[in-house]
């Protein structure tokens, strides 16, 4: 069966691609997109490195097929950051130092935007529930969770602000 | 003379058994030379095996100058992950 | 969360070192921008596939490649008749040696495969799926042979043995027969049966530990192109280039100023990658395509051919005077290691005993092979395993004795000056330190709840220096740059960058650093070892000194003035003396002028760097144990380290915290699983379950800094000694809350609550 041709938005700009039937969507954002930042570390939907957000839901996209994305909105870890303006998530990241090989990096960053999108004051508890299905084996997550934790307060005090001064 | 002791495996394998072994040297390629003419077969295995203390300190510079009272321990080299 | 406070008295004041800055790979990394193994593309790239064995022992009769070569597509089908048949031969890693038969035999199968996923031939064609279709397409004839898969197997009279040419080594006659006994290691002092029979106090035990993968989240990958004139370029994912280097040349009989090794990022090691699997593979499919190859490990892969640590099995007797004084130690260990002799057997058996003082003592480690994965290096390699045992004996005595856990460590704590058990009088170490540092902590004194108990455990590991190269360049404008060769595994560039800085008095952010491919800067040791913050550190810290050294002298030729007339402050030359007195030239405006004087500011330092220290390290460990289903929780952790000088204190406490979590996973979650034939059980992460993020409490940590003199800043190695303490400490923590002790790690739900049924 030849290759399939596939309209999505990644990252906010209209995009198409050509896929196997069979390419998973982490396949086709790395090989026929090059967006090399989602990693690979399982295949099975265990490691949490491929993370994407598709139409608002995390997921794990080497568990959905490339053509699953037509007409759907995909946010990848490159999209993560506004031009050269880091997200808090990505700051707090590195100024708590929580991440050492950096490989899983893209999926919890990924992964704790969502959180913090949908739920501005996680517990620690909370986070650690979210992130359950992200794998990272240097850091013992501790420094992870905490940078979390910060990014979330730095993004409410924004928050705040914004509407004050608004 | 260098007092040299060499442990397990080398000992046994090359010396003997001896647990201690006087020896001339100014460095330890010398050491070793000496080494292997007590124990043919030392020196080949020294370069792929040993790892050599000289008074206590881990020494892997094998040209850096054997006082002549040095303490050289012998013992199997190890790897670290 | 920082240890002892007098410390700070004779702590040099240092404006870098001690700071925590970003690191300077770090926005690569939260951006996705970073390149790691399977991040590489080369133009007119094929993909690989490796067939792998499903049978744990066999001989491979004949193997047909015709389907697969016939199929659109592929561009090349190689089997190990494309490998150069090698006599047995050793060649020097650094810190090891490896046999390069044996390196090549593990890559490709040559006549016999002797593990489940033991690769026997690959492909390389167009597209990933075509090379998987054709590898399915491969025809491999077996004749199966009879395996083993336990130490019980593997040492049974008339076993089955995996290589016909192996005696085992350190006995004191060569054995009559091959067998699956590869080295037998003896390490020892005074009469310690005699001890142990006059002791007071006596335990003893049988204890085990399973084989666990590092579980490094990136799977191997790599990509080569061999060109027609026979140079070869290999980009991978490695803990060393010019390992690869080294290993590739080797097994492939090319020049090592051939092949050129481009490190990518690496997506954590741990030990694990300190071997070649894929890189020569890639690079026979490329000469024999003409095409750069990738190839790439899948997450069963990884865990089925790639090394995990050996698993143990230990019988050890402990002998303690009334006070707690242990007076001799009895212990004999079998490391199970796989298809290929080992390495963990000599680091065990010298590192069980090397933080006490123990007068009477002899620990027997033996090396035995069988058909599973050969074993590769994972963090303090040989340690956790025969640590293990010795801290839950310690711990044993201490309740018989009514004596405080920390109380007895330190009572038979080795200390500066304590001859140890190999004869070598112990440098500048901190164990002592660290047990004091974890008495005082709140944690220590924490009440506890219900179903909880508290573990303590002590650890060590010896470190490394060796051999490093590193190069400082100025920008004409004065800016820095630092180039080693030492894989940024966790965080390496931030401490390189800030020791540069340090010594050259300027800001971080000044400096840049750079790791180079292995043509572009001289050789390495690999980053393992914990000895990349230590070795090459001191490399850039030299060469920086240098860099000092020539801008003074090019100053002092535009002042006219003797070099001793000028000093070196701040990050810039101070003239003392002549008509310039008073001024300064800072580091832009002296490598402005570099054409005009000597030429551009460069120095490279290459040193085998000695002096390293051991490290030490103790935890605290409070697990709760559901008496309904015998699960273990961790519900507080503390980790005490003696780290020398903590560089960047991020990074030393991350090295602490992931250790230690590494550890706490031997201890409750992971292991090798295989079914009767043979085949791995738990070849995914779904399975093989590694602690994730709602497994954990925060992991406390107290950095106990006690330089080493023997590096400018003080730095020890801080990487591995975190992994070696938890397995005892986790047991312990269990034994004390549940009344008695499980002898078998891992402590899952069900082993806890049979011991627990079987005691009430
Ligand atoms: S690669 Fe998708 S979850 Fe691991
Ligand atoms: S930082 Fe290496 S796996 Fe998370």
């Amino acid at each position: 069966m030849g290759k399939m041709m596939i309209s999505a938005t990644i990252n906010g700009d209209a995009q198409q691609f050509l896929c196997d039937p069979a390419a998973t969507l982490l396949d086709a954002l790395r090989d026929e997109l090059g967006l090399t930042g989602s990693k690979e570390g399982c295949g099975s939907g265990d490691c949490g490195a491929c993370t994407v957000v598709l139409d608002g839901q995390m997921v794990c996209s080497c568990l959905v097929l490339a053509a699953e994305a037509e007409g759907r909105k995909i946010a990848t870890i490159e999209g993560v950051a506004e031009g050269s303006e880091l997200h808090p998530v990505q700051r707090k990241f590195l100024e708590k130092g929580a991440l050492q090989c950096g490989f899983c990096t893209p999926g919890f960053i990924v992964a704790s935007k969502a959180l913090l999108d949908h739920n501005p004051d996680p517990s620690e508890h909370e986070v650690r529930y979210w992130l359950a299905g992200n794998l990272c084996r240097c850091t013992g997550y501790d420094k992870i969770v905490r940078a979390v934790l910060d990014a979330a307060a730095e993004l409410r005090q924004e928050t705040t602000t914004q509407r004050v001064s608004a | 003379m260098a007092q040299v002791h060499p442990l397990a495996p080398f000992a046994g394998q090359f010396f003997g058994g001896a647990q201690v072994l006087d020896v001339a040297a100014s460095n330890l390629f010398a050491l070793v030379d000496a080494l292997d003419k007590l124990g043919p077969g030392f020196g080949e295995d020294a370069v792929l095996r040993a790892a050599f203390a000289v008074n206590g300190m881990m020494q892997t510079d094998w040209s850096a100058p054997l006082a002549p009272d040095a303490q050289v321990m012998v013992f199997p080299r190890v790897a670290g992950g | 969360m920082n240890a002892p406070q007098d410390k700070a008295s004779f702590k040099p004041a240092y404006d870098v070192v001690g700071t925590r800055p970003v690191r300077p790979d770090g926005v690569e990394k939260v951006t996705g921008k970073a390149i790691y193994g399977t991040d590489h593309v080369a133009a007119g790239m094929l993909h690989g596939a490796i067939l792998r064995s499903p049978h744990p022992h066999a001989r491979i009769r004949s193997i047909d490649t015709r389907k697969a070569e016939a199929l659109p597509g592929v561009k090349a089908v190689v089997t190990g008749a494309d490998f150069p048949s090698l006599a047995s031969l050793e060649v020097s890693l650094g810190e090891g040696s490896g046999n390069i038969a044996a390196i090549s035999r593990n890559c490709m199968a040559h006549e016999k495969v002797l593990y489940d996923g033991h690769a026997v031939a690959a492909v390389a064609a167009t597209s990933a799926v075509i090379a998987e279709e054709a590898a399915a397409l491969i025809e491999v004839e077996y004749e199966v042979l009879p395996h083993v898969l336990t130490i019980d197997e593997a040492l049974a009279p008339g076993a089955p043995v995996l290589h016909e040419d192996m005696f085992t080594k350190g006995l004191p006659e060569k054995p009559a027969e091959p067998s699956n006994a590869a080295l037998c290691f003896t390490v020892g002092r005074g009469e310690p049966d005699a001890a142990i029979a006059a002791a007071h106090t006596v335990v003893s035990g049988r204890y085990s530990a399973l084989a666990v993968h590092q579980g490094y989240i990136e799977p191997h990958a790599c990509v080569a192109s061999y060109n027609a004139d026979g140079q070869v370029q290999v980009w991978a994912s490695s803990q060393g280039a010019f390992m690869i280097r080294t290993l590739c040349a080797s097994i492939l009989g090319i020049s090592q100023a051939d092949i050129r090794v481009t490190p990518l990022e690496i997506g954590g090691g741990f030990g694990g990658k300190t071997k070649v699997y894929l890189e020569p593979v890639a690079i026979v499919l490329s000469r024999k395509s003409g095409r750069p190859v990738r190839l790439a490990m899948s997450r069963a892969d990884v865990f089925r051919a790639s090394g995990p640590a050996p698993g143990v099995v230990a019988d050890i007797t402990v002998g303690a005077d009334a006070d707690g004084t242990i007076t001799g130690v009895v212990m004999e260990f079998k490391m199970l290691s796989g298809a290929n002799p080992g390495n963990d057997t000599h680091s065990g058996a010298m590192s069980a005993l090397a933080h006490y003082n123990v007068a009477n003592c002899r620990v027997t480690g033996w090396d035995v092979l069988c058909n599973t994965a050969a074993t590769a290096a994972y963090r303090a390699p040989g340690a956790p395993q025969t640590i293990f045992p010795v801290e839950c004996c310690i711990d044993e005595i201490a309740q018989k004795l009514g004596l405080d856990p920390i109380d007895i460590r330190l009572k038979n704590a080795a200390r500066p000056g304590d001859v140890g058990i190999m004869g070598m009088p112990a440098g500048e170490i901190g164990y002592a330190e660290c047990l004091e540092a974890a008495k005082a902590h709140p944690h220590y004194s924490a009440p506890l709840g219900p179903n909880q108990g508290r573990g303590i455990a002590g650890g060590t590991w010896g470190n490394y220096g060796g051999p490093s190269t590193a190069t400082v360049n100025l920008g004409e404008d004065g800016s820095v740059l630092v180039t080693t060769g030492s894989p940024d595994i966790g965080g390496s560039r931030a401490a390189m960058a800030m020791m540069a800085a340090e010594t050259l008095e300027i800001a971080y952010e000044q400096v840049r650093v750079t790791i180079a491919d292995t043509s572009s800067i001289g050789f390495s040791m690999l980053t393992g070892g914990s000895r990349t913050t230590f070795a090459t550190g001191k490399a850039v810290i030299l060469a920086c000194e240098e860099i000092i050294a020539t801008l003074r002298a090019r100053a002092a030729v535009m002042w006219s003035i003797d070099v001793s007339q000028t000093e070196w402050r701040g990050g810039a030359v101070h003239c003392l003396s002549g008509d310039k007195a008073g001024t300064s030239l800072t580091m832009g405006q002296i490598a402005a002028k570099a054409g005009f004087s000597g030429g551009p500011i460069a120095a490279e330092v290459a040193l085998n760097a000695q002096g390293f220290l051991p490290g030490f390290g103790v935890h605290i460990c409070d697990t709760e144990v559901d008496p309904e289903t015998g699960h273990v929780s961790v519900t507080r952790y503390t980790v005490v380290q003696d780290v020398g000088t903590a560089i960047h204190p991020d990074y030393v406490e991350g090295q602490m915290q992931g250790g230690a979590a590494q550890g706490i996973g031997w201890a409750l979650n992971e292991g090798y699983v295989y079914d009767k034939a043979g085949r791995m059980d738990n070849p995914g992460f779904l399975d093989y379950r590694m602690p994730v993020c709602s497994d954990l409490p925060m992991i406390d940590t107290v950095m106990v800094e006690k330089p080493n003199p023997a590096h400018p800043f003080g730095v020890k190695g801080v990487g591995e000694v975190p992994i070696v303490p938890p397995l005892g400490a986790v047991a312990n923590a269990v034994s004390r809350a549940i009344g008695l002790r499980v002898h078998d790690l891992p402590l899952t739900p069900d082993r806890v609550y049979a011991a627990m049924q079987g005691k009430s």
